[in-house]
């Protein structure tokens, strides 16, 4: 399957039908904010994951209760690291004979592992002629101070390798949040030739903007100066379509290198980047930890993105005889 | 005028980021370039931003051909040393890594495949640069080359894949890199291969280096090399890569590798292992040496920064040409000694009473009287600059503002003989002259001091993403600001540290973290320049730091870590963050 469109939706789910949904269960009270909007009598098939660590934290019990009770499944227990256990029960979907497939993934407490995972299944799904799958992100307030992210490893996401083996320039472009320290390391570590940014703005907040900005101000300074984008964090369309006007000067040039470190909602626009031109770009995550966590409520606002996936034309396959 | 002239290659910090034009220019040949040009296996060993990138580059037979050097000119002209460069980046590593579902068998696989694919392409580039060099008339090229990469692509792709240009097969190297990592994911995916379907490039699962020895046999027949003539193949930037992955290198350093040598790069304690695939380790000096670039010589130091500075504004610019280092910054006040006016009454004993102990005062003034050229090695020598320094920071607390990180010397001096670092310093001061209106020379000392501090805020700041790491220059740079302004001096200034072998495991590894970022420095046996400390030592901290903790750029006398530990600070942190670093002392540091 390929990208056909990326566009953005009604948060109005209320009424969607769907033929799976998946969830993630963590500690955030966030977790559940989406899932209490839905009907579930118009999902099909539910599929909660649960975070392995943080299962006595903050609202975690509460939502491991709620999935049980109101959904009628018990989470199941993934590292945020593993998607061993995401492909196990994809690949025991039952979606044959489905002409059309939709999908509802909420990512607003997911990890991108989870929810790439889910993408990389997308793309190699061979029995429906059409799927859709909508993405669902609830903005947050975090309940107490933002914790610097200290990196553990660089490493791409599987099955978003791109192909960064040839000796051309590299292009690197790096979605900015308040992680503005380890952002600089990456940048280290990568030294890419040529740096892009772009941040939520507007954002999720009033203050948002500047406050990434001034957590990134070494990096813009001196590295990016004139190249940050501002874009919205209400809009994964505007966000991939801009980024795919960003690098079209820059195909066939360059390696293509996105680390998407911002808001999940342009994370998400950057990993379907990544597929969209899979072989010419290589979708990057920086893996760390925060201490200490904190809890996360829903302020109400949603975003909802639908892609729109149709399958591949034979020739556009590439293999080798 | 070429494209060179007009560029400001003074914004250009990384050697990657340089064409290949650029590079030769700018490049300043040493004598550890010159032991790279040998048949030995070597490990080429240098914080980031020394110049690693630089040296396996230049090694390179497109790079080398162009350096008008001797010694360089004769190794290619008599096909000596043909270089092909490998550039182990990250983005290219965080492919191989992201697989943890891969049992070890199946990773190093996988490493060796795609391995096996970069240097192959590594090997494509230096034919077109070999083909370019040795045959000059066009025809003749054409068609060698045609019948050289037809045979090498049958080789490669055993005969299913024909090419006749180094182009296509370049491109067919690319695609199956990106067709296998996307059979590996639809695999993960779906649990297997389309139906009929095999994995690409089965060839490059061969044993590492197999096929890049079969494209070097057929070139060497082509082209007609001599038998003596030696493939060094540059492998840059291995601290990227596991302990798993140098094990399999090692492998090959060990073994009689025929004409194919290794030049591999990492950062300091970055060789990750002795450890080999065959049961025996490596053994120092018989199947490799290490090459530790890095910081020469005082004496040296200074003309080969100017060189950098020269070779960069030559090839800048215009309005770059005609500065020289001493034009754009002056001389500095405190790295120059002053002529000794160290007589009884001078300004200068008046501070060292002010700030030094009493028996130190009394020796310098008994030394003054009785034997004034130990006077001048013993006292004026050691307190000139900490005397200056510690002065001119306390008459800033109030109207005057700091100007004492200021000059060459100063500016080599926190350059930390780092060719990055250095480049990033010369930009900062001429972006300072270009904006502002007057374009006087030198830059104010005042600018200058600023420039310095800022700089050297920023590179701890980079630290940040390492929390322990921070915490731990932090807690240094305090301890020996703290010595220099709170303390009342003796001759022996604090500004490195003595670690000694009971040393933690944390905090060892937060030391080779600091060596290999470049904020740490290793104080080096002579004897054995190329080796370094392992758990026991003496490391100063890199000189950029200075400005920033308003410390001497000098190594000073080492302190046992253990003492910093136990100092409380006296002056306030500019900028702490949480980590319990020192909580987690070693049993034997906690009782010290």
């Amino acid at each position: 399957m390929k990208i056909n469109k990326v566009t953005d939706i009604s948060d109005d789910i209320q009424q969607k039908h769907y033929d799976v949904a998946f969830f993630a269960c963590g500690y955030e009270q966030r977790s559940t904010y989406i899932p209490r909007l839905l009907n579930r009598e118009n999902v099909n098939k539910t599929i909660v994951f649960g975070y392995k660590d943080g299962r006595t934290e903050f609202h975690r019990e509460d939502n491991d209760k709620y999935f049980f009770n109101n959904w009628g499944q018990e989470p199941i227990i993934v590292g945020d690291n593993d998607d061993t256990v995401v492909y196990e029960q994809l690949r025991e979907l039952d979606l044959k004979a489905k002409s059309e497939l939709r999908v509802l993934i909420d990512y607003s407490t997911m990890s991108r592992l989870w929810s790439a995972s889910i993408l990389n299944w997308a793309r190699f799904l061979t029995d429906s002629s059409s799927l859709k799958i909508d993405f669902l992100y609830a903005f947050g307030n975090y309940k107490g101070d933002f914790q610097p992210l200290i990196i553990e490893d660089i490493l791409a996401i599987p099955g978003y390798e791109g192909s960064p083996i040839s000796d051309a320039p590299s292009l690197a472009i790096f979605g900015l949040g308040f992680d503005g320290v380890a952002a600089l390391s990456a940048l280290d570590q990568l030294e890419p030739n040529i740096v892009y940014a772009y941040l939520a703005s507007p954002g999720a907040a009033e203050d948002y903007p500047a406050k990434a900005k001034y957590c990134n101000k070494t990096l813009i300074n001196h590295y990016v100066k004139d190249k940050l984008l501002e874009l919205p964090i209400s809009s994964v369309e505007v966000t991939f379509r801009s980024l795919t006007e960003l690098i079209s000067p820059h195909r066939g040039k360059t390696n293509i290198i996105l680390i998407p470190m911002g808001p999940k909602p342009h994370v998400l626009a950057a990993m379907l980047l990544c597929l969209r031109f899979e072989k010419e770009i290589t979708c990057l995550r920086v893996r760390g930890k925060r201490a200490p966590i904190v809890d996360v409520e829903a302020e109400g606002h949603i975003v909802a993105t639908r892609v729109h996936f149709k399958p591949e034309e034979p020739s556009q396959e590439q293999t080798i005889a | 005028m070429p494209e060179s002239k007009y560029r400001n290659l003074f914004e250009i910090e990384n050697a990657r980021d340089l064409t290949r034009q650029q590079m030769v220019d700018t490049f300043i040949e040493s004598p550890d370039f010159k032991r790279l040009l040998s048949s030995k296996n070597h490990i080429v060993l240098g914080e980031r931003g020394s110049g690693k990138t630089a040296l396996a580059k230049m090694l390179s037979h497109d790079h080398l051909s162009l350096l008008q050097v001797n010694y360089a000119q004769q190794a290619v002209q008599d096909k000596l040393f043909i270089g092909m460069y490998v550039s182990i980046k990250t983005e290219w590593v965080s492919g191989l890594r992201n697989k943890p579902w891969q049992d070890e068998r199946e990773k190093e696989a996988f490493f060796q495949w795609r391995l096996n694919v970069a240097t192959c392409l590594a090997l494509l580039k230096t034919l077109r640069s070999c083909l370019d060099r040795y045959i000059r008339d066009l025809q003749q090229r054409v068609i060698v080359e045609r019948e050289l990469i037809k045979q090498i692509s049958e080789s490669w792709s055993e005969g299913s894949q024909l090419y006749a240009t180094i182009v296509d097969l370049q491109r067919y190297l690319e695609d199956i890199e990106h067709i296998r990592q996307q059979q590996l994911a639809r695999k993960r995916v779906t649990g297997r291969l389309r139906e009929g379907e095999e994995f690409a490039g089965i060839p490059f699962d061969a044993e590492l280096f197999e096929p890049l020895r079969r494209g070097i046999t057929l070139a060497t027949r082509a082209l007609n090399l001599p038998e003596e003539c030696k493939w060094l193949l540059c492998l840059d930037e291995a601290e990227t890569l596991d302990t798993v992955h140098h094990r399999i290198l090692n492998t090959y350093l060990r073994a009689d590798s025929g004409n194919l040598v290794f030049k591999i790069t990492t950062t300091p304690y970055s060789h990750y292992t002795q450890d080999t695939n065959s049961g025996k380790p490596l053994i120092y000096g018989h199947d490799y040496e290490y090459v530790y670039i890095g910081q020469n010589s005082i004496f040296e130091e200074k003309e080969w920064v100017k060189k950098l500075f020269e070779k960069r504004a030559k090839s800048s610019a215009i309005e770059f040409q005609d500065i020289t280092l001493e034009k754009l910054l002056g001389r500095s006040i405190l790295m120059i000694p002053k002529k000794s006016e160290w007589t009884l009454d001078s300004e200068e004993m008046t501070l060292l009473e002010k700030y030094s102990t009493k028996p130190t005062y009394e020796r310098a003034k008994r030394l003054i009287r009785e034997e004034p050229e130990r006077a001048k090695d013993e006292i004026a020598r050691k307190f000139h600059g900490a005397l200056l320094l510690r002065k001119a920071v306390e008459v800033s607390h109030g109207h005057k503002k700091l100007d004492i990180f200021s000059g060459v010397e100063m500016a080599i001096r926190c350059g930390d003989c780092n060719p990055r670092r250095l480049v990033r310093i010369f930009n900062s001061f001429l972006t300072e002259l270009l904006r502002s209106e007057d374009k006087k020379f030198p830059i104010a000392r005042t600018k200058q001091t600023d420039i310095l501090i800022e700089f050297s805020y920023n590179e701890l700041e980079r630290t940040k993403s390492s929390a322990q790491l921070y915490e731990f220059l932090q807690t240094i740079g305090t301890y020996m600001s703290d010595c220099l302004h709170k303390m009342p001096l003796t001759s022996n200034l604090s500004l490195a540290i003595d670690v000694s072998k009971d040393v933690s495991d944390e905090i060892w590894k937060v030391i080779e973290k600091a060596v290999e970022w470049g904020y740490l420095f290793p104080i080096r046996n002579s004897n054995h320049p190329d080796r370094l400390p392992h758990k026991k030592g003496r490391f100063h901290l890199g000189y950029v730091l200075a400005p920033y903790f308003k410390i001497m750029p000098r190594k000073g006398h080492p302190i046992p870590l253990s003492t910093i530990q136990r100092h409380k600070p006296l002056s306030k942190r500019l900028n702490t963050i949480e980590g319990p670093l020192f909580d987690n002392l070693s049993a034997e540091e906690s009782a010290m």
